[in-house]
């Protein structure tokens, strides 16, 4: 997967997102196995056509079944405008594509709090932050929450805390 | 326009990850992994033993070549 090429395609169209999930972890605190990369856009029609636009550009596909399953450039602009999440496959790696979160309410405010941060090769990209990554995974069901992320989520914001 | 949807349940995140597996040829799969790995090596927060960093780390020791 190459993760440049997926974060420099949603750049590209200019849409509105937050890198969340497991790569989002990776990128910022620890290696962790992951082969998808999850985006939490912002849900307006104008960023969900843009998204739909990006996600055609990096050669997306996508299906409502397995039967229906094609690529999304041959779709009509208003599919993402069907459900809350969409997993899709595309030659650059795995997609998942979110217009809402469990444990966040406000893409917005979430926004104000991201990062800015870019991988090695330079790509900028915008990071959901520690607060809100450990509002995700409190919010699961205790059975799914990822223990070893929460731990070390809690000792970047208490480190924060005491240093500044 | 800003539109209000509620967060995927478990359930259609479920639906939509099977479909994804269905549909996954497993040589891109493998070859996307392989790729996957090689990428996250070599982004900073993963790369540990570097030369640059055993340097740092032997200046911030005090330890004399």
């Amino acid at each position: 997967m190459n993760v440049d090429t997926l974060l420099d395609g949603f750049n590209r169209h200019e849409v509105a997102y937050l890198l969340i999930g497991g790569m989002n972890f990776a990128m910022r605190h620890a290696p962790i196995l992951t082969y998808d990369v999850d985006f939490w856009i912002e849900d307006t029609t104008e960023n969900r056509r843009r998204c739909e636009r990006a996600l055609a550009s990096l050669q997306a596909e996508w299906g409502r079944s397995e039967e229906d399953w094609q690529p999304v450039y041959d779709r009509p602009p208003g599919w993402l405008d069907r459900q809350s999440v969409f997993c899709l496959t595309s030659p650059h790696g795995p997609i998942d594509v979110f217009r809402a979160v469990e444990g966040l309410t406000s893409w917005k405010e979430s926004r104000q709090r991201a990062q800015r941060c870019s991988t090695t090769a330079g790509t900028p990209f915008v990071s959901l932050s520690d607060e809100d990554m450990l509002r995700c995974q409190l919010a699961l069901p205790e059975s799914k929450q990822k223990r070893d992320r929460i731990e070390a989520l809690r000792r970047s914001l208490e480190d924060r805390a005491n240093h500044g | 326009m800003q539109t209000m949807v509620d967060p995927p349940d478990a359930e259609l995140i479920r639906r939509e990850e099977e479909k994804r597996e269905a549909r996954w040829d497993p040589a891109e799969r493998w070859r996307v992994f392989q790729e996957t790995i090689t990428w996250m090596e070599s982004q900073a927060t993963v790369r540990r033993n570097t030369p640059q960093r055993c340097i740092e780390l032997e200046r911030a020791l005090g330890v004399r070549s």
